[in-house]
């Protein structure tokens, strides 16, 4: 087995990398510290997908991140979709495997979305006891990204930056902070995103996302939807600032639709760096 | 409410907008919780519909945009997910399409759905190694008359009573000729992927009949024998060239193997 390529720095700045891009990385080989891409999308048993996979994992650090484990569920996870996901991790040996704090499979049948769950014991029990399935089974460490939601539910027992130190407390897993994803539900379900980001403990975070978000009008409320379509937001990116100077982990620039030229997620990233190296700076000032 | 009801209430909803076994439980301050609800199944069925053309692109442009649409709805209600890969859904769609267009003029569209679906199988299918030509030609003629030959993994062969190949070549080219169905017969093809690319073939009925055989695991002499009662001019040398050299015709398993 190949040994695990990792970037060349703990802070570095990657690059989620979908289908169109494909062929311009392939060719072009651009200087990226190390990209994430969906497990799902290499779930097969050969073809360019696979061979694409195989290819970048030698040129480039690599993540895989997930949508369909279902860590949420109270129905067991799918040995199907775990078997695929541990060739994957074999053909592609990544630095990180995650997925998400949610849920989509029930009663034999999957609402393929990242559905929210409620912040209750029982359900902390339960996607504890999943999340130590998956990392016995995949005999590694993976990391659990907290959720966009659009809801809460009355029966929550734990604040939800509350629920995710408990996940990493009692796993070990890594939490995957997505700052957009804190800024969304924080709208939509009306919590301080600055008090969830001093709550969450330093050292079980081991990796950020950033993205866009999209805006919709219900009921007369604005509600932030996690589209990922478009560019990272002020809001977020000032969320980001607070971040960086508690959590030394790699970032990853998100674009999933409306993709532009891959020139601008490099420009997203430079943002994203420069704001690292600010921080840097400022810490050695002080 | 215990999480295994609470999922499943939700799934309910999202299937049922009248099913509100779920609503006690969610925060409606602001925003009333069914349209909090609909965020999700937007989303949900958005993803459906969004994986549904990627995969029947052709199956769309024939029938155009709001026909599409409605089949997508009906595929909705029918047929759920049962995978977390999204690439996996869409298998009934040509199964839905054939029930619907029974009675309609659109009768081959299920076959031209089938093809789609197909044609996205090869595409994710297992690699090949070349056969082992040398192993082949050391055979003596006993031998290679007990052979079994196997195909690439990728390979699917439809026999259509429609013109699918033609039908499917008009849709894929820009400012192709207009081909009057009525007046064309059948077709037979086979979906493979030599490389990395998937290629569909238009095969002739004997040709067809040869891998269609060969699929269901029957020995070179009992093909021989088989379509040398309708076929006396069979060149068996040629048709297995042909194959191979296509990469249609990948491995070979001997009697003694």
């Amino acid at each position: 087995m190949l040994s695990i390529k990792r970037p060349i720095s703990t802070n570095c700045v990657g690059i989620g990398l979908r289908h169109p891009h494909h062929d311009y990385i392939l060719k072009n080989q651009p200087q990226i510290p190390w990209f994430e891409v969906h497990s799902e999308n290499f779930f097969c048993d050969g073809g360019a997908s696979l061979n694409f996979i195989k290819e970048i994992s030698k040129n480039y650090p690599l993540s895989l991140h997930g949508v369909g484990l279902s860590l949420g569920s109270a129905q067991k996870i799918d040995k199907t979709h775990l078997k695929k996901l541990k060739d994957l991790v074999e053909n592609t040996n990544p630095f990180l495997v995650s997925d998400h704090i949610s849920w989509s499979n029930i009663s034999n049948q999957v609402l393929n979305d990242l559905l929210p769950i409620p912040y209750t014991k029982e359900a902390l029990d339960i996607l504890c006891d999943n999340i130590d399935e998956v990392q016995n089974y995949l005999k590694r460490e993976i990391l659990v990204e907290n959720p966009s939601t659009y809801l809460s539910f009355n029966n929550s027992e734990f604040a939800e930056d509350d629920f995710i130190n408990a996940v990493a407390n009692k796993t070990g897993c890594k939490i995957l902070l997505d700052i957009n994803n804190i800024y969304v539900s924080s709208q939509n379900n009306n919590f301080d995103a600055i008090s969830y980001l001093n709550n969450i403990n330093q050292n079980i975070v081991g990796e950020m996302h950033l993205a866009g978000h999209s805006k919709s009008n219900i009921d007369g409320q604005i509600v932030l939807i996690d589209t990922h379509d478009d560019y990272v937001c002020d809001e977020v990116w000032n969320l980001y600032r607070l971040s960086v100077q508690k959590f030394n982990v790699p970032t990853l620039i998100e674009w999933d639709q409306d993709l532009p030229e891959f020139s601008e997620l490099v420009s997203e990233a430079k943002k994203a760096e420069d704001i690292i190296a600010n921080n840097v700076k400022q810490q050695a000032i002080s | 409410m215990k999480l295994k009801e609470l999922q499943e209430n939700f799934a309910n909803h999202i299937y049922n907008k009248k099913d509100s076994k779920i609503f006690p439980i969610i925060n409606s301050k602001k925003i009333s919780v069914d349209k909090r609800l609909d965020i999700y199944r937007n989303n949900i069925f958005g993803s459906f519909d969004d994986c549904l053309e990627m995969t029947y692109k052709i199956t769309k442009k024939i029938v155009g945009d709001d026909y599409f649409s409605y089949l997508c709805d009906e595929y909705k209600k029918q047929y759920k997910s049962d995978s977390g890969n999204l690439e996996d859904y869409g298998e009934f769609f040509p199964q839905l399409i054939k029930e619907l267009e029974k009675k309609h003029k659109l009768a081959y569209l299920s076959d031209i759905a089938n093809l789609e679906w197909r044609f996205n199988l090869a595409y994710f299918s297992k690699d090949i190694t070349d056969i082992d030509l040398e192993k082949l030609q050391s055979l003596n003629e006993e031998e290679f008359m007990q052979l079994e030959f196997c195909l690439n993994p990728s390979c699917h062969l439809i026999a259509s009573n429609y013109p699918i190949y033609s039908i499917w070549q008009q849709n894929i080219k820009r400012n192709s000729k207009e081909i009057n169905i009525e007046e064309k017969k059948g077709e037979f093809i086979i979906i493979s992927r030599p490389d990395f690319k998937v290629k569909i073939l238009q095969l002739s009925k004997v040709e067809f009949d040869f891998l269609n055989m060969i699929k269901n695991q029957q020995n070179l002499y009992e093909i021989y024998q088989t379509i040398t009662k309708k076929e006396k001019f069979f060149d068996i040398g040629s048709i297995i060239n042909k194959f191979i050299s296509l990469r249609v015709i990948t491995n070979f398993k001997t009697k003694n193997a």
